[in-house]
């Protein structure tokens, strides 16, 4: 009788461990598939991104660069803030889970003026960037605004 | 009463045995799975940046007057990059031919040789757009990308 007892409770510690290893590894995994879904979103906010430093270093003004990021209404003015949405396969869409920001701060210079903009990625209505990058640009001779 | 502690002991442990079994099998499907869904993710990855990254880094190696012109290729638009030297004028096209975007350097008044070009990455759709004041914008399959020219200049 006190075998079996022993036999009983060292397979309960063993099925203990086991389950024990089974969450270990299952939260490995399910962290890898989080990792995985945080480098497609911060891929895809990178491209977003940098195409928006590329439209800023084109633009004339802040009034252009919503010209140039408007595509089937997915781009508006929020103050003095240029914003711009793109649904998950990164198409202009103005219900897009992607909202760019776009800051655009002209200073006047000697010759021309200095445009400095931040563009912020987000996802959804969540406060935290998924990316962010700053850029500058020099618009010679005319004024931005 | 032996015989029947011994049935017991013996449903215990197949049982156990099935635990053991099930959670190992519950387990590879699942890590088989999750492993599937990331190397496509992390392939998705590398060819969206791939592809798009070449295509900057290639217009902006030739980014000077004339030098960038949107043409035409076999299957749609071709990215002309041209490169004039001492010895005479070259191209670097860039195009859609059955699937894949390739690239070729070839004098420029010669004729488009996509058999023989070198394969960049696949892909069902080209096209190039001049969108502003000097920005291009090309679109493949794995998205799209806009590049400002700093010569202000697009053909």
């Amino acid at each position: 009788m006190r075998r079996h007892t022993a036999f009983y409770m060292s397979t309960l510690f063993l099925l203990l461990l086991f389950m024990g290893v089974l969450a270990v590894l299952t939260g490995v995994f399910s962290q890898a598939q989080k990792k995985s879904a945080e480098a497609k979103q911060l891929t895809a906010a990178t491209e977003l991104a940098r195409n928006a430093a590329e439209a800023v270093a084109d633009a004339g003004s802040r009034a252009d660069l919503l010209t140039l990021l408007q595509e089937s209404g997915n781009a508006a003015m929020d103050g003095e803030t240029v914003c711009a949405s793109y649904d998950e396969e990164l198409r202009p869409s103005a219900a897009g889970i992607y909202r760019v920001s776009i800051t655009y701060e002209p200073t006047a210079r000697i010759g021309g003026t200095l445009v400095n903009s931040t563009v912020t990625v987000r996802m959804g209505e969540n406060p935290e960037a998924i990316c962010s990058l700053s850029t500058a640009v020099y618009i010679r001779g005319e004024r931005a605004g | 009463m032996r015989e029947e502690q011994g049935k017991h002991l013996h449903g215990y442990t197949a049982a156990l045995l099935g635990i053991f079994a099930a959670g190992f099998l519950l387990l590879v499907v699942f890590g088989t799975k999750i492993y599937l869904q990331t190397v496509a993710g992390q392939n998705s990855n590398d060819d969206r940046r791939a592809l798009l990254t070449y295509l900057t880094t290639a217009v902006r190696a030739y980014d000077g007057q004339d030098a960038v012109v949107i043409g035409a290729g076999p299957e749609g638009d071709a990215l002309l990059l041209r490169d004039t030297t001492a010895d005479g004028s070259y191209e670097h096209r860039i195009y859609l031919y059955r699937g894949n975007l390739v690239e070729e350097y070839t004098p420029s008044d010669g004729a488009l040789s996509p058999d023989s070009a070198e394969i960049l990455g696949q892909t069902d759709t080209f096209t190039i757009e001049k969108e502003g004041r000097t920005l291009l914008r090309m679109r493949t399959e794995q998205g799209s990308v806009l590049v400002h020219l700093r010569s202000g200049e697009v053909g």
